[in-house]
């Protein structure tokens, strides 16, 4: 890898919740992409969702981009996603730090379920309004 | 009687639908969650589709008679909805706090419905990570749009100020988590097994019926839980909750198609 390239995620796509718009953003950093290193940049976006991440790193996967991009970012947020993405991909993502080194993301599992079937749905920690006034006031909202 | 996602399926199983018109008898209902709201929704959508109309037996509340009456709650549910109706009743940025939106799928839905609440939260100051509900209102809408097979869904937005609590509920009545995840070669033996186990598989991360699976429900779950807030989702006879507790699953006494889900978020200090 020689030169690096910067992109600002925020520059490719007019928003960032949904998967559809990660193929959106893709198709405008595809050509951006090659032999070089190409730095994203994933801050400065008020909503960036898992989902919108998760289907641009499969497209960098499947496009083979993957080794040469590093992410940036400083979002402790988009660090966690980032972090499960990698388990749950088994991805090497690497960031560029503030320091100007790259680092891998530590893979962090997702929680693990361990479901519990229950007889009936009365036994569930209740939500119910506590007072009929608040039900009143939020029906009048 | 409060109608909420603990009571809602159970009200509608004593809903007789062996009469040519059957009734369903709302007289005694005080208040209905939003949840419980879009379920009933569905239910009256499902069902008539099957050629059912309903007989609809208002509250005795003026209260939450008047409220239903506003929300064209019968016209909305108990007739064929198309979406010319839908596209009739819009959301509206400022006023849309308990208000049910008959959605339509397309491409720009999902944000385009995130956005509105991003805006009515922000203009009504309600003390959430806005972007953060924003995502998980996207994330559940987009996951409407990518697999119930449903044009139509609904949705319903609610700030309880006393509680200082956000419930956000969407319902489809299409095909079901259970189908959905069959789909997919990987999950076919999933037609054979319950609701229940579909919708549990449904919430690990990189389950789903595309190949590649999906993330939205996992990350939603996990990020409204750390956020201290909860996750109910119903689909077909099965049902789970999702808490700082853990995942709570079971089945119900009502075999709803399609899924319904409201998730609840309390507000900052």
């Amino acid at each position: 890898m020689n030169a690096l390239k910067s992109v600002d995620l925020a520059s490719l796509a007019p928003r960032f919740t949904t998967r559809g718009r990660s193929e959106e953003a893709y198709s405008r950093l595809k050509p951006l992409l090659g032999d070089w290193s190409t730095a994203i940049n994933l801050d400065g976006i008020e909503s960036l969702s898992a989902s919108f991440l998760d289907g641009l790193l499969l497209r960098l996967i499947e496009g083979r981009h993957l080794p040469n991009v590093l992410f940036v970012t400083r979002e402790a947020r988009t660090l966690e996603v980032l972090a499960r993405l990698s388990s749950v991909r088994s991805a090497d993502i690497r960031l560029l730090n503030e320091q100007g080194l790259v680092e891998s993301v530590t893979p962090r599992p997702y929680r693990a379920l361990r479901p519990r079937f229950s007889q009936s749905k009365q036994q569930l920690r209740s939500r119910t309004l506590s007072s009929s006034a608040d039900a009143q006031t939020a029906q009048d909202a | 009687m409060n109608l909420t996602y603990l009571n809602v399926d159970q009200f509608c199983s004593e809903v007789d639908l062996s009469q040519a018109q059957p009734l369903m008898d709302l007289r005694d209902v005080s208040f209905v969650e939003p949840f419980a709201l879009i379920y009933l929704g569905m239910f009256l959508r499902y069902h008539n589709r099957q050629g059912k109309g309903f007989t609809i037996r208002p509250p005795l509340s003026p209260r939450v008679s008047s409220y239903l009456a506003t929300q064209r709650f019968d016209k909305r549910f108990n007739i064929a909805a198309d979406p010319a109706e839908a596209s009739r009743m819009p959301f509206n940025n400022q006023t849309s706090f308990n208000e049910v939106v008959d959605i339509q799928r397309g491409l720009y839905l999902a944000e385009d419905i995130g956005q509105r609440v991003f805006a009515l939260l922000r203009n009504n100051r309600v003390r959430v990570d806005a972007p953060q509900v924003e995502q998980w209102i996207s994330e559940l809408v987009d996951n409407f749009s990518q697999h119930s097979g449903e044009d139509l869904a609904a949705c319903a937005v609610q700030w309880y100020p006393r509680e200082r609590r956000l419930d956000f509920a969407i319902g489809d009545c299409g095909a079901g988590i259970r189908s959905s995840l069959a789909r997919n070669n990987r999950y076919r033996e999933f037609l054979h097994k319950s609701h229940t186990e579909a919708a549990v598989k449904a919430l690990e991360a990189g389950v789903g019926r595309k190949p590649e699976g999906g993330m939205g429900l996992t990350e939603v779950s996990e990020e409204v839980v750390g956020y201290g807030g909860s996750l109910f989702l119903s689909t077909g006879d099965g049902w789970l909750q999702v808490t700082s507790d853990g995942v709570e699953s079971g089945s119900q006494l009502c075999d709803l198609p399609g899924v319904q889900i409201e998730l609840s978020v309390p507000a900052e200090e």
